[in-house]
């Protein structure tokens, strides 16, 4: 390890975020690509000392990844929980990094493991299923989590905080895909392709765009931090989902930079974080399992 | 967790397909009781079919599957996947379709629904040569 002062390290920004302030946070990061990246990077040059990494196994940096990732050649084919985690050491080397290599989706143990060593989670994944998965573990934790998502063609992206016993992130989406703004991103049929296939498609942006989104996402986290810190310039954040477009894109983004803070309200039914819980229904379960017909 | 262990959700699936179908569907589990599906058999201008709906491990965030419980007449090709399922949803979705999973609000009484188009559609393609719903775009 090289020499380093972390008095000096954080010099510039000590007047904002004193040092050592955030030493009891750990941030769980899902998706080690370009923009669970970014967002580690921002939350350790913001003074966070203690993340965790996650991303799928064997996860690796490819050619086609190298431009629109902060890592570059040098970490060419290495798994890019390992990179990153160089890369964030390499900024901050009395920062402690933690990676693990899981689909949060598929090994619910270890990932219910990580998420309660965890202060917030942040969502840096590209397909629902992953989504969904972290949303019920962060719910059922009560762990603040953060969504992040670029629209295709990268004219914008979104933003959800979920905090707990709020309106979690199933509640958002499914207000969402009925919301006329997204009317032209719509298509209405329920079929078909192959869901065998293995691969899920990667959004279409550039580098900037997925930055933008991916610098909203950890300013969104970290004014949650100085929010519960109480620290000068932490102000409420008035919503709980932002959408910001990169360019102008009609109907949702009139002008380039547009921004706008929306509440979305918890939905009453919705079976991930209202309704019943779990020691009312106990007994109700057990007479269903007992009703089953065992094949 | 499955969800013969996620109780919660188990009455609320329960409930809703009692809700939507009646008694008809059969909840089934495996010897272990750690894998659970719905029995039932679709109808369609007489033509009937009986389905299996699936709960995978990774439920509620993954979507059930709809398995067809018999031989069919004819390989409907692409609408049919491995293991004799239903081709009915494109998870590689990334736009905001109303239609798209969302475990907030759907459950595998909706695959009942899904499975009589399904259906309906084999049945159409069956006789004309034509798949009456388009296919996702890729």
């Amino acid at each position: 390890m090289r020499q380093h002062n972390q008095e000096e390290l954080f010099k510039r920004t000590c007047d904002i975020i004193r040092p050592g302030l955030l030493q009891r946070e750990t941030p769980l990061i899902v998706g080690a690509g370009s923009g669970g990246a970014r967002v580690a990077e921002e939350l350790v040059r913001s003074g966070i000392s203690h993340i965790i990494l996650a991303d799928l196994p064997d996860e690796r940096l490819l050619e086609h990844n190298i431009i629109r990732h902060p890592l570059g050649y040098r970490d060419l084919g290495r798994l890019k929980t390992e990179a990153v985690r160089d890369r964030l050491l390499d900024i901050n080397p009395a920062c402690q990094v933690e990676i693990h290599g899981l689909d949060f989706a598929e090994d619910r143990e270890l990932a219910e493991h990580l998420l309660r060593k965890a202060t917030q989670c942040h969502s840096c994944v590209d397909n629902d299923k992953a989504r969904y998965a972290i949303n019920e573990m962060i719910v059922e934790n009560h762990v603040p989590a953060f969504f992040a998502g670029v629209f295709d063609g990268g004219v914008g992206g979104e933003v959800i905080r979920v905090m707990p016993g709020g309106p979690c992130y199933a509640c958002v989406a499914s207000m969402l895909n009925r919301s006329p703004r997204f009317e032209q991103d719509r298509d209405e049929s329920f079929d078909y392709s192959d869901p065998d296939q293995d691969q899920y498609r990667s959004t279409a942006a550039l580098n900037i765009d997925i930055s933008q989104i991916a610098l909203v996402h950890a300013r969104v986290a970290l004014n949650t931090l100085m929010e519960k810190y109480e620290l000068e310039g932490g102000s409420p954040m008035e919503g709980n989902y932002v959408l910001f477009g990169n360019r102008q894109s009609a109907p949702l983004f009139p002008s380039m930079l547009h921004c706008e803070t929306w509440q979305v309200q918890k939905a009453d039914d919705c079976m991930v974080c209202s309704g019943l819980n779990e020691a009312d229904c106990a007994s109700q379960a057990d007479e269903i399992m007992a009703s089953a017909t065992v094949r | 967790m499955t969800l013969a262990n996620d109780k919660r959700r188990l009455v609320l699936e329960n409930a809703a397909m009692r809700e939507r179908w009646g008694d008809g569907p059969q909840l089934c589990q495996d010897a272990a009781g750690t894998k659970l599906w719905w029995e039932h058999t679709i109808s369609v201008e007489g033509n009937r079919l009986p389905i299996k709906i699936e709960y995978p491990s990774s439920y509620p965030s993954s979507p059930p599957d709809i398995v067809i419980a018999t031989a069919l007449p004819r390989n409907p090709g692409q609408h049919m996947l491995g293991g004799n399922r239903m081709c009915w949803i494109y998870p590689n979705e990334t736009r905001r379709n109303k239609n798209k999973w969302n475990p907030s609000r759907d459950t595998a009484a909706m695959c009942v629904s899904v499975a009589t188009q399904w259906f309906l559609a084999y049945l159409v393609w069956d006789a004309t040569g034509d798949w009456p719903v388009p296919d996702a775009v890729n």
